[in-house]
């Protein structure tokens, strides 16, 4: 801790803040922390496996790496039976068993990692980038793409729109809800007529809200605006109206938007700006706009 | 750990013991609630920042470098830490985005009385520091949140950067002017 007392002043607020193990206010759900614990490490040893024969595969269209002691692979036949640690061509619907992963990767760089007991179709990725999430959790790691379609995966309930990012969407309980954790970048997350635009890091859920949490202290009246102590401290799920747009231009104004960051990335700045300004002039509505016309800034910054 | 060494836990959590997670967990939850309360007291998003924390726990044990690892809890509060900076950033990135309205609606509104000024001096203190080390370089921040708030010493600030100690305190030492810049700053601006 520094000793100079105007810098002890200043971090007064965090270095003195006491810590409280037990209060209402800072409850965590035991169980829920483990389970993510062990689907992070299921995923993060998937990706030390680097180097295997599926890369190759990969280049040809849909590849399929097996990490477990199980994994089925209905291609709308007889169920196949894959050994761990194999890698093959796949196609249709895939379900891995208790204790079992897998990877898929595509041609272009999209790689889904397949958590135990999920259930997706991939038949429709390869033509649409599209997944189906049927039971389970996945984790999607999309790159920046200049690609014709934006990645989506659809589960009961929504539909979750890629702009570039690493995210996992899961169904849980009997509900079978949906719950979309974006470590990087951001998604977009359509439920009816409803659009909600989750950041990382942020998470977002279709279950229904528990009852609010019993306040630790007496709330405050409500801090003056240059204070963001009250704002919520994770990239809040934002929802968003659907204005004038119709919910079918969703993918179209996702694929702007990704054409312009990766055209903005790649120094095509005239391509930049023409994606970036056909989204800003044909979907003024659109929830993306502000990272449209933030991009569009930049580009224009560095061509000036 | 009961029963348990460091080691033997974190080679069973990269075995993906459920064993070890619970260990884990037992053992670091009050140093990842350490550095997320103190960095951003309440949040009504703190459960899923406690998760987010474990997560890159667990993702980092399997990293090369986890074999090197020492000091298990400091390594954990950086962890916690880096979160908590991440989310001040996305927050005030979001703030400006989309609140901008309606933080001036709400500014408008409010009139607080006098019994609340000083909780209010509290969580305005608090915001600045917050948009102060958001706003910082990333290396000073952290810098700065892992010596001052959290309380390592110089040579952990090095081994969790992975930096020299020279680099090290070069990155506090030019934290502490940034911090005091920003106040100097502020504080002219008030005076207007």
């Amino acid at each position: 801790m520094s000793q100079d007392p105007v810098l002890r002043q200043l971090l007064a607020p965090m270095a003195e803040q006491e810590v409280d193990l037990e209060g209402a206010p800072f409850q965590v759900d035991r169980e829920r922390v483990l389970s993510r614990m062990a689907q992070a490490n299921a995923s993060a040893h998937s990706e030390r496996r680097r180097g295997l024969p599926y890369a190759a595969l990969a280049a040809a269209g849909i590849a399929v790496l097996v990490l477990g002691a199980r994994f089925l692979a209905p291609n709308g036949g007889p169920e196949v039976e894959i050994a761990a640690g194999t890698a093959t061509q796949a196609h249709g619907e895939l379900e891995t068993a208790a204790n079992s992963s897998a990877r898929v990767r595509t041609a272009d760089g999209m790689q889904i990692d397949v958590q135990s007991q999920t259930h997706v179709a991939i038949s429709d990725l390869q033509a649409n980038s599209r997944l189906k999430l049927l039971g389970g959790s996945i984790r999607c790691t999309i790159p920046h793409r200049n690609a014709a379609r934006a990645f989506q995966v659809s589960t009961p309930d929504v539909t979750i729109v890629d702009l570039g990012t690493v995210f996992t969407v899961s169904i849980e309980g009997p509900q079978r809800s949906t719950r979309v954790s974006v470590e990087e970048g951001e998604v977009m997350v359509q439920r009816g007529s409803e659009r909600i635009v989750v950041r990382a890091p942020g998470t977002w859920s279709s279950a229904p809200p528990v009852a609010a949490r019993p306040s630790a202290e007496p709330s405050p009246a409500e801090p003056a605006a240059t204070s963001v102590a009250d704002l919520p401290l994770e990239p809040a799920p934002v929802k968003l109206p659907l204005g004038k747009a119709p919910p079918a231009t969703l993918a179209h104004e996702a694929q702007l938007l990704r054409q312009g960051l990766a055209a903005e990335r790649q120094g095509h700045a005239a391509d930049a700006i023409s994606m970036l300004t056909q989204l800003i002039k044909n979907y003024p509505n659109s929830p993306l706009i502000p990272d449209a016309r933030a991009a569009l800034a930049r580009v224009q910054a560095g061509t000036r | 750990m009961a029963g348990r060494t460091q080691a033997e836990v974190l080679r069973g959590a990269v075995a993906g013991e459920p064993w070890a997670y619970a260990a884990l967990y037992e053992a670091l939850y009050p140093i990842v609630a350490r550095a997320l309360q103190k960095i951003l007291h309440q949040s009504p998003d703190y459960e899923d920042l406690v998760q987010t924390s474990f997560e890159l726990i667990v993702r980092t044990l399997q990293k090369p470098r986890a074999k090197e690892i020492e000091n298990l809890a400091a390594w954990a509060s950086a962890i916690a830490a880096r979160v908590a900076l991440d989310s001040i950033r996305a927050r005030i990135r979001e703030r400006r985005i989309f609140n901008r309205d309606a933080d001036a609606a709400r500014a408008v509104e409010t009139v607080p009385g006098p019994k609340l000024e000083r909780q209010l001096d509290v969580r305005g203190e608090l915001a600045w520091l917050q948009g102060a080390l958001a706003a910082m370089n990333a290396e000073q921040a952290e810098a700065v949140l892992l010596h001052d708030v959290l309380g390592h010493d110089l040579w952990e600030v090095a081994s969790l950067t992975e930096v020299s100690a020279a680099a090290a305190q070069k990155r506090l030492s030019r934290g502490h002017l940034e911090l005091k810049r920003r106040a100097e700053l502020r504080k002219k601006a008030s005076s207007k």
